[in-house]
């Protein structure tokens, strides 16, 4: 591979005469000892030579026509895919949508806490006090009395729902009478 | 989206977390509502009539009480509460040398919201005369029973005299 030279960027731009005098004189004077850098001008000046040569191609109107209806749905094209890409932009910020879901969640884990609070996971909970009071259910597994003179029951009533665990005493009953308590 | 799933989990952990923690207390609370029923002669232009003197105190449980006993007059005593945790016990002072003891063994067995408690009447036994003094009072149990009550829900136990009269008891457990 061939080692490009410094100079060589300048040598289409010496080739047209269009650069400073200070660094023109500065090309001229590394031409002189880089065979490489005069080959390379050589080659550029044979091409202008051609290219002058054969002149600018002449373009019939029809071309420039359909040269120019061409460009424009290009670049209608392009202006389309640049106010889409806007629109979705502007439709999604970056930030908004993340933001809008994290409000969203943490307002739905909110009432999710607060119906928990109220009425208890599942029915348990120490806040079911309100609700459950209307429901006595109770189920007896032992009942007995140590000391003489008692004599223990339970007897469980619809409505109200309610289970009343009793012990009868010989000194306030005279023992157990049929009617249950406080009958007369 | 990363964010809003780990937010969406912590949430869900967080709520799962406080649901196992309620689910499974460790400690009810146990109210307990000192009640006296009285039975009065009744004057001749009472016979036949059902007139009951009921403290306004007693308004949670006078339909109760008006449907399951026949006592002429239920008097407000005391009302105590306390908080005990599963495998303890708590004492509840009463009239007349009673006291009740109540002693929660676990909550939700079978997966059911029932309340497994032992609670048991006492009352201390008279000292005669001239007997030494005790360090302990010795009592007597006058009722132990072991039921599971729907939690938050109330039981009546009753039947041991007062003052001319017996206690009723509105026990209330709540875990």
């Amino acid at each position: 591979m061939r080692r490009s030279c410094r100079f060589e960027r300048y040598l289409t731009a010496f080739a047209d005469g269009e650069l400073p005098e200070k660094l023109n004189s500065k090309v001229e004077t590394h031409l002189a000892r880089c065979a490489a850098c005069a080959s390379e001008l050589d080659s550029i000046r044979a091409s202008d030579r051609i290219l002058k040569g054969h002149g600018a191609p002449v373009v019939s109107n029809d071309k420039w026509a359909q040269f120019r209806s061409d460009l424009k749905l290009k670049l209608d094209a392009v202006d389309r895919e640049s106010r889409r890409a806007a629109r979705v932009r502007e439709a999604r910020p970056v930030h908004a949508p993340v933001r809008r879901r994290a409000y969203a969640l943490a307002a739905a884990c909110v009432v999710v806490l607060l119906m928990i609070l109220t009425v208890g996971p599942l029915g348990v909970g120490p806040w079911r006090g309100g609700t459950a009071a209307a429901n006595n259910e109770c189920i007896v597994d032992s009942i007995e009395s140590l000391a003489a003179g008692y004599t223990p029951m339970f007897f469980s009533s619809q409505d109200p729902e309610m289970t009343v665990i009793w012990v009868f005493s010989e000194e306030v009953e005279g023992g157990i009478r049929g009617e249950g308590p406080g009958a007369k | 989206m990363r964010t809003t799933v780990i937010g969406c989990s912590i949430a869900l952990l967080a709520m799962l977390a406080v649901s196992t923690s309620v689910a499974s207390p460790r400690e009810i609370q146990i109210d307990v509502t000192s009640i006296a029923a009285t039975t009065r002669p009744a004057s001749a232009s009472e016979r036949g009539k059902a007139i009951v003197e009921l403290d306004p105190q007693l308004g949670p449980f006078s339909k109760n009480l008006r449907a399951l006993f026949a006592y002429d007059s239920y008097t407000f005593l005391n009302k105590d509460r306390d908080t005990v945790e599963f495998g303890d016990a708590t004492v509840f002072n009463l009239p007349d040398h009673l006291s009740i003891e109540v002693a929660p063994e676990q909550l939700g067995r079978d997966g059911s919201d029932m309340i497994e408690m032992v609670v048991t009447l006492f009352r201390e036994e008279p000292r005669g005369k001239g007997e030494r003094r005790r360090r302990t009072p010795e009592r007597e149990v006058i009722l132990r029973t072991k039921i599971r009550l729907k939690n938050g829900g109330t039981v009546l136990l009753g039947g041991p005299p007062i003052n001319g009269g017996v206690l009723v008891l509105a026990l209330t457990a709540r875990g």
